[in-house]
């Protein structure tokens, strides 16, 4: 979730930097810019979606409920949220690299490389053990008793585990808040150093 | 004298001069560090991870839900 918009002057963008530092230009930008909020601000709310399945499943005393909200959170789980999480991931990356804020040199946009890796490798972890519970489900004689005796509150846990960190990353990438790493105060200085004072001529 | 714009004040660049990290970026550290920590603790104590390995369920679920 690295909504890298470069807008170089604002108090909290890299204001020093020259303007040849960017890669992309103004339409290229804004297009992956789109995407990426789009990507980002559609696996959050498909999370919520999620989180919702998991409440009823776990909440319920309906064996059909149980088994069709966790089957259903393992087809949302593989079709929507691991594409929308990779998306994510290589959007955000493309759009920190062809901006003037780079994918290490602030640490707004390290920590949200950091949540989106992490988020991603710990969702397909976890939906690798929900297929074990719905591999069950999906055999065929389970009575309803077992059904029910298969609900479970881990998904409820991830689900809104996930959408802290989500919000988490979606404030920091709006705020963008103030902070260079050793990598980007070096870049910076570097940049700074190239621009010939204004006095000069 | 020339003002300084805020948190700048210094020149990175060489070693022992660079500008600390922010404080939000300290807290964060210390919680994910935390919850790292955490999860490797239930690991190695036995604890698993994933559907049924959360908030002790019936081991009777566990067992249904095993492979």
């Amino acid at each position: 979730m690295t909504s890298a918009a470069a807008s170089p002057g604002t108090p909290s963008g890299p204001s020093r930097t020259p303007p040849t530092a960017g890669r992309m230009g103004p339409r290229t930008r804004k297009l992956w810019l789109t995407v990426h909020v789009s990507v980002s601000v559609g696996w959050l709310g498909a999370v919520a979606a999620f989180l919702a399945l998991a409440v009823t499943a776990l909440g319920s005393n309906d064996a059909d409920l149980v088994r069709g909200a966790y089957l259903a959170m393992d087809v949302t789980g593989w079709w929507v949220l691991v594409p929308l999480s990779v998306a994510c991931l290589l959007t955000g990356v493309v759009q920190s690299l062809g901006t003037h804020w780079g994918l290490l040199q602030h640490y707004w946009v390290l920590a949200t490389l950091v949540i989106n890796l992490t988020a991603t490798v710990v969702l397909v972890m976890f939906l690798g053990t929900l297929g074990e519970l719905t591999g069950k489900l999906r055999a065929t004689g389970l009575n309803d008793a077992a059904v029910l005796e298969l609900r479970d509150p881990s998904p409820v846990v991830h689900a809104a585990a996930a959408l802290v960190v989500l919000l988490l990353a979606t404030g920091l990438s709006v705020v963008k808040p103030r902070g260079r790493t050793r990598y980007g105060q070096r870049r910076q200085m570097r940049a700074v150093s190239a621009i010939p004072p204004a006095d000069s001529a | 004298m020339v003002d300084a714009e805020p948190g700048r004040s210094r020149e990175p660049g060489r070693a022992g001069q660079y500008e600390p990290a922010p404080r939000w970026v300290k807290v964060l550290l210390v919680v994910g560090g935390l919850l790292v920590v955490g999860f490797l603790v239930m690991l190695l104590s036995g604890g698993g991870h994933g559907p049924g390995r959360h908030t002790g369920l019936p081991a009777a679920a566990r067992a249904a839900a095993s492979p």
